[in-house]
């Protein structure tokens, strides 16, 4: 099946406009599949964060990047970029799946931690334990925007677009909440 | 310091602490020397370190189905709402939207426009033949349509039908209740060579719309100033606005009046009372079928011619109302006018009629954004609710 383009057949204007930002005018439109390479670890590290299950977390990627591919004719630049609408139907997936499983999405789990390299510093171990510790003590809410921010590497913008607020407002909210993880690491450490 | 200063302030150590995540983020590196601005950096580099990354057996898997499409697996075929939804942004793809609102207003049109179209019946071209056959001056009664002949008491052969005691009298098709008589003038402008031709299609539009010609009179000659003509016409009540618009396109409006008589309290009364006069007249019949002295069958017989007498006058009253409601009286006044509009057929009349079909298009058009606005808006704030309201319900197990 021919994927080279998000919209199989030609290439349209609207797909020129939906390249990354970084992608010179002018260049050719990025691919389904040079989109999908490009975000898969970051929508399955949101998705993991939000769900705290990885075998959930694996489901609900696939299904975000299924949903993305079929209704990848919907996509239109003007409403923002391709990160924000693939993480707008990546949440959408995961809280849905929050609900079919009928739970709330606390942190009364530790999130799946991975196990620190061998050669990593102890430093760096004991920083990671601290905060770790610390985003237990975050509502679901702010840690999903740590997630967003720092798991699926989108700017501020993006952030805003996915939780539907307003730019400012994602701003705040993320200083807030790395302020509060900031001072609960402190007290911790 | 006033709150703006403090807002002010807070705003920039917050796009300061901000831009100092987002520069660590972007050099993978701790750049700042300040030591909360540094301990930020550093743990926005922990978080980005803690997020979990896909295995490299999910990876592979879920390469391989990006690679052949998303196939769907057997035995799954595609919910038919998941196949609507891929039919909007397909016709979105192939049909530009300039062209789907258009479709959109022309359904809207047809659906607004037609049952007004249809309850009107619109003015009816009557395009006269002007083969100079005089209007007919007056039509006879036993000429009436059938389906709006007046009831009465009498039926056609004559004989007499009288309503049962207690049961409702008939009505013509279409009449309420309420009994109003219904008058109406029209006044009409035509060439002075064109007189003949809508004298005519005035006779038959009536006709046509199943009312008669109660008297006419139409004057041709030299002289302008006395061509002209007159119509006492009676059309059925329900008909009548048509019937207006039909002879409306004739030629062109002068002058239009209507005028209606509510008459529903005489014709109750009457009702009544004739009802009453009949009691009585059975009364007396029975009376006389049991017989007694000759002076007292003298009696009771003049008493029943008198009561006959009344019978006949109500009844009569009755007729002459129901007539009066059913048909409705229609003055039109035909007057020669040079300036009032090119004969039929003509570039002038090809111009009239462009210009009302582009007026009746226009209407139309209003009519339907009449509808489609509000619609619009009431589509627009249902969209807004349901997604307000999906959106809290999926967001709920955030909370």
């Amino acid at each position: 099946m021919d994927l080279a383009r998000w919209r199989s057949g030609s290439v349209s204007p609207v797909l020129a406009q939906s390249e990354p930002p970084d992608v010179p005018v002018g260049a050719e439109p990025e691919s389904f599949e040079d989109l999908y390479r490009r975000l898969l670890p970051r929508v399955y590290a949101y998705v993991a964060s939000l769900l705290r299950d990885r075998t959930g977390a694996e489901d609900v990627t696939a299904l975000a990047f299924e949903r993305a591919y079929r209704r990848r004719t919907s996509y239109r630049p003007s409403r923002g970029t391709a990160e924000a609408w693939l993480f707008g139907i990546a949440r959408n997936a995961a809280l849905d799946e929050l609900r079919r499983r009928g739970r709330r999405a606390t942190l009364d789990a530790d999130p799946e931690e991975l196990a620190p390299a061998a050669e990593e510093r102890l430093e760096l171990s004991l920083r990671r334990a601290t905060v770790r510790s610390a985003l237990r003590d975050l509502g679901t809410r702010e840690r999903e925007l740590l997630a967003l921010k720092f798991g699926g590497g989108l700017s501020n913008a993006e952030v805003s677009r996915v939780l539907g607020i307003s730019e400012s407002n994602a701003g705040t909210l993320l200083h807030r909440v790395v302020e509060k993880l900031r001072k609960a690491c402190n007290e911790q450490g | 310091m006033s709150k703006a200063e403090d807002r002010s302030d807070s705003s920039a150590e917050r796009d300061d602490a901000l831009a100092a995540v987002e520069a660590a983020l972007e050099r993978e590196s701790v750049t700042e020397v300040e030591p909360d601005a540094r301990q930020r950096q550093e743990l926005a580099l922990v978080l980005r370190d803690l997020s979990p990354a896909p295995t490299a057996r999910f990876t592979a898997e879920l390469d391989e189905r990006v690679a052949a499409g998303f196939p769907r697996r057997a035995g799954r075929p595609a919910a038919p709402d998941a196949r609507l939804r891929a039919l909007v942004p397909t016709l979105l793809r192939h049909v530009s939207p300039p062209v789907l609102a258009g479709a959109g207003a022309l359904l809207v049109a047809v659906a607004v426009g037609l049952p007004l179209a249809v309850s009107d019946r619109g003015p009816v071209s009557v395009a006269p033949d002007g083969a100079g056959a005089p209007p007919s001056t007056a039509a006879p009664r036993s000429s009436l349509p059938e389906a709006v002949a007046p009831a009465s008491g009498e039926d056609s052969s004559g004989t007499r039908a009288e309503f049962k005691s207690g049961s409702a009298p008939p009505t013509a098709p279409g009449e309420s209740r309420r009994r109003v008589a219904r008058s109406a003038s029209l006044t009409l402008a035509a060439p002075d060579e064109r007189l003949d031709a809508v004298a005519d299609g005035v006779t038959r539009t009536v006709e046509r719309r199943g009312g008669f010609v109660l008297d006419s009179s139409l004057s041709l000659g030299e002289d302008a100033s006395t061509a002209g003509g007159s119509f006492d016409l009676r059309v059925p009540a329900r008909r009548l606005r048509a019937t207006i618009g039909d002879l409306a396109a004739l030629g062109s409006v002068r002058a239009r009046s209507q005028d209606g008589d509510d008459v529903t309290a005489r014709f109750v009364s009457v009702e009544d009372r004739l009802l009453a006069a009949r009691a009585e007249r059975r009364g007396l019949l029975r009376r006389l079928e049991r017989g007694g002295s000759p002076d007292r069958i003298r009696a009771v017989r003049e008493q029943l011619e008198l009561v006959l007498a009344e019978v006949r006058s109500l009844r009569s009253q009755l007729r002459r109302l129901r007539e009066r409601t059913t048909y409705a009286k229609l003055s039109v006044t035909l007057r020669s006018d040079e300036d009032a509009g090119a004969a039929p057929g003509s570039t002038g009349a090809a111009l009239e009629d462009s210009l009302a079909s582009l007026r009746m298009a226009f209407n139309l058009g209003v009519r339907a954004l009449g509808v489609l606005i509000p619609l619009s808006v009431l589509a627009l704030v249902g969209a807004l609710v349901i997604g307000a309201v999906r959106r809290r319900r999926r967001e709920s197990v955030l909370a």
